[in-house]
């Protein structure tokens, strides 16, 4: 029993959008599959402008949208807070998407399980380079180069087609007491992920010590992903 | 046989025995264009989505915009006709029959789209096995299975006489479905006593659930967060829509039966001209509604609504949002208003304007929403994809086919209500008139 949730500190982030690769190949996603991902946003007119940079990934809300308009009770809240979703009953009739307002899942309606660049059949240099294809048969079309078994343990290693999908919090890693990927990857530590039940916890303490801010808060959905630092 | 021919009635049972060249014909080509759209399907259950133009942002596209149109269009029949046989209204007797049809048959193609937007349509029973009540797409489910139920026995025991005549006084090779079908049905003043009371019992229960339904189809958008769509006027919004897209297909059919079948004499310009008037009233409702829900959001001018709003007024989506206020409100406005264009011409014009208007209308309210996320995220356009395209024309396809066929089977415009018209209405209507009147009270100075 417990609540997870993640701090994302602005100030350390570098914005290098690791955390997206990291979480592509930790769960093995499909190409157009983001469960992390990030916005940006740019105001202002040259010389006075200014940037944003948000890492952005499933707020596993606590009066979490997407949970309620799902028709199968595919979607739904663990006892930990996390906000999961059963393969097995979705009917991939995307109300969930609809419902989100972060747009934080993910529609698996690709085929192949291919990159682009593994279909592309015409060679960078006539003659001096092979086609995406050809490299690609030439690694036995293997779907996902890098394929990660450890994500097997609680959902399909490689998703199935038709159905949604979305970020897990790394719930097989969570399981085994370790930090979700894309915390342990970033290079600049801006993500801590923690038990905001626990008072103790790093969270929390963050949580306390700073103004923090959640995204789309009026939207009364009770994210459980908060920004701090941003400068 | 021979003296069917000298019945009165004639020109109703003709369409079913004579057989025609034209008939035959449309149901090939309509076939073709079903069997492109099956095609289309099938490649789409092979390839999956990605044969559509979907994408995770636009994640609704022409399915659900064909979902409630079709919907929409379905309320013309049931619920017009509950009213009108309500209201003892008796111009009713030659309409009430194609517009419960139409009901009929549009809700089976509405009700089959939400399927075809399904990633996995096989497991489609889970919405039975797991249902979740607070999902606004199970309330849909069931108020849809519920409103096809109801309107198809709401078609079909009306017709429960009909078809007992043509038993009786047909002989064509479907003599079996007709003795099947009318139940024993003898005209004893029993059974019509019978007949009358369940008539009245489902016609009174319709119309709340008609009502219903497309409040649920507005409810699965109204629910969610989305801005453009989270607004309380949503439900009475799209049930007016519903009858003012249904109203205008009416009219449709009935011109169109009208020629083909040579109906002049039962479909009349009073018909029209009624019909023509309950089109004109829904299309101020429908503008008015409409300028209820944008001025709201202009004037709280909040910037996500404002976002989707734009989008609609001046960004990508003006050309339709502009062609539909002209469709739904100028064209119908205009040409019902005056005398001289309210022919019926004019009315199937304007008809024609309002499907298209309506249609137009429920592209405007799913894809703008769903194109202007709430996040500063870069949305890929929505561009429907030729499948898209082949099951929208394949629904229209099967719409005509289904109704042809109907209409080859069994009379389009009801025979026995025709006949109780001529017998018996004219006394009622008299009866009622004078009940409405002021009795002359004689003093009986002037009496003797």
């Amino acid at each position: 029993m417990a609540n997870y949730g993640m701090i994302i500190d602005l100030k350390n982030c570098v914005g290098c959008a690791g955390c997206d690769i990291a979480c592509k190949t930790e769960n093995n996603l499909d190409h157009d599959v983001h469960w992390s991902f990030h916005i940006t946003e740019t105001t202002g007119v040259f010389p006075n402008v200014g940037y944003r940079y948000i890492p952005k990934l499933c707020n596993h809300c606590e009066n979490a949208s997407c949970v309620k308009v799902c028709p199968t009770q595919a979607m739904y809240k663990d006892e930990n807070g996390l906000t999961l979703h059963d393969p097995d009953k979705c009917i991939g009739c995307r109300s969930c998407e609809l419902a989100c307002p972060y747009n934080c899942i993910s529609f698996n309606e690709d085929v192949q399980h291919q990159h682009q660049w593994q279909m592309d059949t015409e060679p960078l240099l006539e003659g001096i380079t092979s086609s995406g294809k050809e490299i690609a048969e030439k690694f036995d079309n293997v779907p996902f180069p890098n394929y990660n078994p450890d994500r097997a343990k609680t959902y399909d290693g490689v998703r199935r087609k038709g159905i949604v999908e979305k970020c897990t919090l790394c719930d097989h890693r969570i399981l085994d007491g370790k930090d979700p990927w894309c915390v342990v990857s970033c290079p600049a530590d801006a993500r801590i992920f923690g038990d905001f039940d626990d008072p103790k916890s790093e969270v929390s303490i963050l949580l306390a010590e700073n103004s923090a801010f959640q995204l789309l808060k009026s939207k009364g959905t009770k994210p459980k992903v908060y920004y701090i630092n941003e400068f | 046989m021979n003296d069917l021919r000298k019945d009165p009635d004639y020109p109703l049972y003709r369409p079913i025995l004579e057989s025609d060249r034209r008939f035959y014909w449309a149901v090939g080509f309509l076939s073709v264009i079903i069997l492109w759209a099956l095609v289309m399907y099938i490649r789409q259950l092979i390839y999956g989505l990605e044969v559509t133009g979907l994408n995770n942002t636009v994640s609704w596209g022409f399915y659900i915009i064909n979902f409630v149109f079709f919907i929409g269009i379905s309320h013309a029949g049931t619920l017009i006709s509950a009213i009108l046989r309500l209201s003892q209204a008796e111009w009713r007797r030659p309409i009430t029959r194609m517009a419960e049809v139409i009901t009929a048959i549009v809700l089976i193609i509405g009700g089959l789209h939400p399927i075809l937007d399904l990633g996995r349509p096989d497991r489609v029973l889970n919405v039975f096995l797991y249902g979740r009540l607070q999902s606004p797409l199970l309330w849909d489910v069931t108020a849809i299975g519920l409103y096809f139920t109801a309107s198809t026995v709401y078609l079909y025991v009306p017709m429960i006489p009909d078809i007992a005549l043509l038993r009786d006084r047909t002989n064509t090779k479907l003599k079996w479905l007709y003795t099947f079908l009318s139940w024993g049905y003898q005209g004893t003043e029993r059974q019509k006593h019978i007949l009358n009371r369940a008539i009245t019992i489902l016609m009174v229960a319709v119309i709340p659930i008609a009502v219903s339904v497309h409040t649920v189809i507005s409810y699965i958008f109204s629910m969610t967060l989305q801005s453009g769509w989270h607004s309380t006027i949503f439900g009475p919004y799209f049930v007016t829509g519903a009858i003012f897209s249904g109203t205008a297909t009416l009219l449709v059919v009935m011109i169109a039966f009208r020629k083909l079948f040579h109906l002049e004499n039962y479909l009349k310009e009073i018909h029209f001209q009624y019909m023509g008037m309950l089109l004109l009233v829904f299309s101020l409702f429908w503008t008015y509604f409409t300028f209820s829900e944008f001025l709201t959001g202009v004037y709280g001018n909040e910037p996500q609504e404002m976002d989707v709003i734009l989008y609609k007024f001046t960004g990508p989506y003006a050309p339709y949002f502009w062609t539909m206020v002209v469709c739904n409100f100028l064209i119908p406005v205009v040409v019902l208003s005056f005398k001289k264009l309210k022919t019926i011409p004019g009315i199937l014009f304007a008809s024609f304007a309002v499907i298209i208007g309506m249609w137009l209308e429920r592209l405007t309210i799913i894809i703008p929403s769903l194109a202007n996320p709430r996040l500063p995220i870069i949305s890929a356009p929505y561009i429907p994809s030729m499948t898209e395209w082949a099951l929208f024309a394949g629904g229209i396809a099967v719409f005509c086919l289904l109704f042809l066929i109907f209409a080859k089977i069994f009379p389009i415009i009801s025979i026995w209500e025709i006949k109780e018209g001529r017998e018996e209405g004219l006394d009622e209507a008299k009866e009622r008139l004078d009940s409405y009147l002021p009795d002359i009270i004689v003093s009986e100075e002037e009496a003797t």
